[in-house]
């Protein structure tokens, strides 16, 4: 335990980190149980089983799980092992099914986990109420964001969040009815590199003029992305630590006239911005309109991005892989979804025009990184950032704020 | 009537079927080595450049995701991106080679022509980790007659794999 502890201690110095954090493969088994088994971790949203017997199958570090909208219209979260002799019970990534029935020697159980049947059953002799499927210790969701927990002392859910809450609550709210819909499928993009680059990148505010100066250079003139290219002085957007690992880059302040973050304007959307006006106000749909959308990241593997809800998957020390899905809005017409829809594959995925050159800047850190690897710097902004009353910290845009939210909590954790 | 027997609208005649599997490999070529404007030469201005993507059975650029869905102006785009010389992701371009084979031919009337084959593509990940991947999956072109060659105003890319996770995509694939 000492050793574990002094283990983490040693890859921390003053404002950096030692670049084995990415590289050592007991500390990604570590992070598997500390954050991922032991935290609280998002599994899916609520919209992508829309009917009962609906299911998605998920992994939760290295955990396979089944999310399930039971008959009576519950979500459900088992793991994706049959209880008997550890066969996968789905191995399609959806589905819709009444039960869980195992293809190896055809044991089944109920969405809840219970194991309902047996073949043969002269055989059997156990209480089967202790064979069913293995259930995290705690379930819980916000706005339809469901997350779970295997360990029964994590706390409560809402302490985890904190004023991620919030966040959540911004994103869905630009729905006028309230509610996303993530109905558009996943992409993934398989990164090799350590999963901890995809929160460090998704949130980092200084790299966008290096790695992304092809995507400035051509999308950036007449865009709401003409903003990643202004001077050091000229920027209004903020790195923000919201507390307890969660990290954005806050672009609402860059934004002047509604729309903008969505590349178009209130007169080409008249029928979004009246509904939007008769949900929340007139006063309040403005804010929304003009503030957009958080760019934060929710701690450990839920990314708000912007139009993007994205999911970080860790799968081996040197591998992971990024979900996206664009956040398609409840309640406002087909031709808006479809421009959030390709706004999407602009930004995030394999072949878009930002993720795909992150790809390759995260890969050539986890070969350079690979030897005896060093410190990595992370003091940017240290001296100018504000600390407010409500415990958050404010930095510019180009500071290493975030990374240093995501850091401490990361150490916090991995060292209780 | 020319007396060419069978000669229904969906068939295409030898003649022209090989001067489309010509037009394909110097499609292919061109993109194998990253010559983008003499690629870009070979479109018409209502290309549609498809990569569909995810679990979904009946994909749909505008509702469902894809890992590309570019009309002209955004295929422009994504082609002044990589000659920028900054693009990281083909920076320096990918070595690779692509296979075309089982190819199917159907005439959509006239002047236009449908064409799937099988495709694999071997591309050298030289900016970042060096290995060789394989990507396979089929190819639907649509090209329209221009002059004595063709235009292409449809391609659609279906991955073998596209609900996986796949590595970075950024070439002409
Ligand atoms: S492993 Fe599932 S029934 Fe035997
Ligand atoms: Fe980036």
């Amino acid at each position: 335990m000492d050793g574990e502890r002094k283990n983490i201690r040693n890859r921390f110095g003053d404002d950096s980190v030692h670049s084995t954090i990415y590289t050592d493969r007991e500390l990604f088994d570590a992070e598997m149980k500390k954050l991922f088994y032991d935290g609280w971790v998002f599994v899916g949203h609520e919209s992508e089983v829309p009917k009962p017997n609906n299911y998605i199958t998920r992994m939760i570090g290295r955990e396979p799980v089944i999310m399930v909208r039971t008959r009576e219209g519950n979500i459900s979260v088992v793991s994706n092992r049959c209880a008997h002799r550890g066969n996968m019970l789905c191995h399609q990534h959806s589905g819709s099914s009444r039960s869980f029935s195992c293809e190896y020697h055809g044991w089944t159980f109920s969405h809840e986990g219970d194991l309902v049947g047996v073949p043969l059953p002269g055989g059997s002799h156990k209480d089967s109420s202790c064979l069913g499927l293995q259930k995290p210790a705690m379930q819980a969701g916000h706005r339809g964001f469901v997350f779970i927990t295997f360990n029964p002392d994590a706390g409560p859910l809402d302490d985890h969040l904190g004023k991620a809450k919030d966040l959540i609550d911004r994103s869905v709210s630009l729905s006028p009815t309230g509610k996303i819909k993530l109905s558009a499928g996943w992409l993934k993009q398989r990164f090799r590199c350590n999963w901890k680059m995809l929160p460090e990148n998704s949130t980092d505010g200084y790299h966008a003029p290096f790695t992304h100066a092809s995507f400035l250079r051509v999308f950036a003139p007449d865009s709401q992305y003409k903003m990643l290219s202004e001077s050091e002085d000229e920027r209004k957007s903020k790195t923000v630590d919201w507390g307890n690992g969660h990290v954005a880059l806050e672009h609402a302040p860059s934004y002047e006239e509604p729309l903008q973050w969505l590349g178009t304007t209130k007169e080409k959307v008249p029928d979004y911005v009246e509904s939007m006006k008769e949900a929340y106000g007139e006063e309040e749909a403005m804010r929304k309109l003009v503030d957009g959308p958080p760019h934060s990241t929710v701690f450990p593997n839920l990314f708000l991005g912007e139009m993007n809800i994205a999911i970080f998957e860790p799968v081996s020390v040197d591998e992971c892989v990024l979900w996206h899905t664009p956040m398609l809005l409840d309640g406002v017409s087909d031709k808006l979804n479809a421009r959030i829809l390709r706004q999407s594959q602009a930004a995030m995925g394999p072949a878009s025009f930002l993720l795909a050159d992150d790809a390759i800047i995260s890969e050539r850190q986890q070969v350079a990184t690979g030897g005896r690897g060093g410190w990595m710097d992370l003091s940017r902004g240290r001296k100018r950032e504000e600390k407010r009353e409500d415990g958050t910290i404010w930095g510019h845009i180009s500071d290493e704020t975030t990374n240093r939210g995501f850091w401490s909590h990361y150490r916090e954790v991995m060292q209780a | 009537m020319n007396g060419n027997e069978g000669n229904s609208p969906t068939e295409v005649s030898s003649v022209d079927r090989q001067s489309l599997v010509d037009f394909l490999s110097l499609e292919a070529r061109y993109a194998d080595e990253a010559r983008y404007d003499e690629w870009d030469g070979l479109l018409e201005s209502d290309m549609f450049y498809w990569v569909p993507a995810g679990d979904t059975e009946a994909p749909n650029p505008d509702t469902t995701v894809s890992v590309i869905a570019d009309n002209r102006i955004r295929l422009k785009n994504r082609i002044a991106q990589l000659k920028t010389g900054l693009r990281l992701a083909q920076q320096p371009a990918s070595p690779m080679r692509r296979q075309l084979s089982n190819f199917e031919f159907k005439a959509l009337s006239e002047n236009e022509f449908s064409i799937e084959c099988n495709f694999a593509l071997f591309e050298y990940r030289i900016q970042a980790t060096r290995e060789m991947t394989i990507w396979a999956g089929r190819y639907e072109y649509r090209l329209r007659r221009r002059g004595d060659s063709f235009g292409m105003f449809y391609k659609r890319v279906e991955l073998t794999n596209a609900s996986d996770p796949l590595p970075t995509l950024a070439f002409l694939i």
